[in-house]
């Protein structure tokens, strides 16, 4: 399978100026400022194939958008080799720029004052996409995100989730074969989060494009990736399968229980971790490999009238990855 | 960049999109209006100190002319990229137009030229009235219009690189906007909003004209209203080509430089 994103160490550091505490010290910074180098990405090297769909995780100012920023051209890495496409982004060649997208779930690129149908077919102006084309994609991807009349509307009168969907077919109208996603549904209620994933799956499987999504909401990541990339004050600390993530990090599942009479705590403790305990319900974390014995002495030695197992999931594994095991 | 065919097509809905988010805010449009009538004013006080005398070659109706056409010139080669491009660096909005397969400048073209579609009509209606209130002679200046628009486009083309250039210095300083107020009052005295560029002392006047503020405004002026002929009009032209061209050379190299600087702040 061909690559359609290469970086081989790619470090980006940013100059900044170091305030300084007290009226004297501020006032000293007026004649002489002292500078600052904030390394914000560190020896990136990762691959990703044509088509795949990859998560990239880490807290804040772990470098997930800077490294965005550089995939996409907007900033300039200060050392190291990128290419995306076959084309070094920062150059910003026309046909690179033509074959990318970035969607920023918090900075928007649609004419605030206008419908957002005014930016799409100055969007196909610009992406040289013929007139009928250009109406036929955007009825298109209308349907896909169910977006009815809100392109009529003056962006500004749109709730967030309308704006971001109407972000979205601004985004794809070009039709990109890369595309860059940060935070795509922050902010967006639970049902627009899941119309948003399922439209990104649909684009992904019909037109073999290459995404790469950040989100903080680890349903996004699981939805949509197969693999995981999580970044670490800039560096890459984990980079494969979202279930080898989890599997490395979790090792216990979460039951839930509910009992008919109140049981004692000194008498659950024993099959696990007690995480809660209520009159007649109670949360325990069992050790993965002793779970079905032990589940099976739960259900025959305690008046169970409900169970519920979570199986391991990336909410669990990713604090695992990044944090001491004492702040888990 | 885009291919030469696509670009009247990019360039129409540009400035149709310029056009349109202009229309939505109206009122701005009636306060730009008021607020760009210091010439006028000037024009008044001119007016009276030459009824009955001539100062520096120009009669009270030279001056009503000049100063119609600073309120004129100045009104259609207004620029606010300065503001923008501050805002855009600073907030990292930049980066949006960034992604585009065309360059952020012409963005920022298109907003200019979409804006002067709309003002140009009310701004030649109101220089028009002052003319016939004055009883100057617009037949005379109607056949300078050709020659007139070409030094137009050239001053524009001066002062939207000044700021832009100026603009893109917050690429370097935590906000370009400082130096606003050092241009504009450059360009007031020395491009002749307050006294023609004719009425400078000898000494300095020739040094005066051959800065970009001069080209910018005071010379497409004494273009429209025939205070510039023969040789003189050569010179004034070749003094617009030079500063034009600097100043695009100067604005492509900041822009180049500048962009290996810019973090996209704020995304």
């Amino acid at each position: 399978m061909s690559k359609a994103i290469e970086l081989s160490n790619i470090s980006k550091v940013y100059e900044v100026y170091r305030a300084r505490d007290g009226h004297s010290r501020s006032f000293l910074e007026y004649f002489r400022r002292e500078k600052a180098y904030i390394p914000a990405v560190q020896d990136v090297s990762f691959s990703i194939n044509a088509g795949e769909v990859v998560g990239f995780l880490g807290g804040n100012g772990a470098g997930k958008t800077t490294t965005l920023k550089m995939l996409s051209g907007i900033v300039r890495p200060s050392s190291g080799r990128l290419s995306v496409l076959g084309h070094d982004p920062f150059k910003r060649r026309a046909q690179f720029l033509k074959s990318i997208a970035l969607v920023m779930g918090q900075k928007q690129q649609l004419t605030w004052d206008l419908p957002a149908l005014e930016s799409f077919h100055l969007h196909g102006a610009i992406y040289d996409i013929p007139a009928i084309e250009c109406r036929r994609r955007i009825d298109e991807l209308c349907a896909f995100l169910s977006a009815g009349d809100i392109i009529r509307r003056p962006v500004r009168k749109l709730s967030l989730g309308e704006r971001m969907k109407c972000e979205l077919i601004l985004s794809l109208l070009h039709r990109p074969s890369v595309l860059f996603l940060d935070e795509p549904t922050i902010g967006l209620d639970l049902e627009m989060q899941v119309a948003i994933r399922k439209f990104l799956g649909d684009y992904n499987k019909q037109f073999g494009a290459t995404i790469i999504l950040t989100s903080h909401y680890m349903a996004d990541i699981e939805a949509l990736a197969n693999r995981v990339i999580v970044l670490d004050r800039g560096r890459v600390v984990f980079d494969g399968g979202r279930q080898a993530l989890v599997k490395a990090h979790v090792n216990e599942r979460l039951v839930s229980l509910r009992f008919s009479c109140a049981v004692r705590a000194e008498d659950l403790s024993i099959y696990g971790e007690l995480i809660n305990l209520d009159s007649e319900s109670a949360e325990l974390l069992i050790a993965e490999d002793q779970f079905a014995s032990t589940v099976n002495q739960l259900l025959t030695r305690f008046p169970v009238t409900d169970i519920s197992i979570q199986s391991p999931s990336l909410e669990q594994a990713f604090p695992r990855l990044l944090l001491p095991k004492e702040h888990v | 960049m885009a291919t030469l065919a696509s670009w009247p097509g990019i360039a129409r809905r540009l400035i149709r999109t310029s056009v349109l988010v202009t229309v939505v805010y109206r009122a701005q449009l009636f306060v730009w209006l008021i607020s760009g009538v210091a010439p006028l004013f000037m024009m008044m006080i001119w007016w009276e100190l030459s009824r009955d005398k001539l100062i520096g070659g120009y009669t009270a109706s030279d001056f009503v002319a000049y100063f119609l056409g600073i309120y004129l010139v100045r009104q259609l080669t207004a620029v606010w990229v300065i503001f923008v491009l501050n805002d855009e660096i600073r907030q990292g909005t930049l980066s949006g137009r960034l992604l585009k397969p065309i360059a952020p400048f012409w963005f920022h073209v298109s907003e200019h030229l979409g804006q002067m579609l709309v003002r140009a009509p009310i701004v030649v209606a109101v220089f028009c009235i002052g003319t016939s209130l004055f009883a100057i002679d617009l037949a005379s200046i109607a056949w300078r219009i050709p020659i007139f628009l070409a030094s137009l486009v050239l001053a524009w083309i001066i002062i939207f690189h000044i700021y832009y250039c100026v603009g893109l210095l917050a690429f370097w300083m935590a906000n370009s906007l400082a130096l606003d107020a050092m241009v504009w009052s450059m360009y007031t005295v020395l491009g002749g909003m307050l006294i023609p560029v004719d009425l400078f002392p000898d000494t300095s006047r020739y040094l005066v004209a051959m800065l970009p503020f001069s080209a910018s405004l005071d010379f497409p002026v004494k273009v429209l209203i025939g205070k510039v002929t023969g040789a003189d009009l050569i010179y004034g032209f070749a003094i617009q080509l030079f500063w034009a061209t600097v100043l695009v050379a100067f604005r492509r190299g900041l822009w180049r430089q500048g962009l290996k600087r810019y973090s996209g702040a704020g995304i």
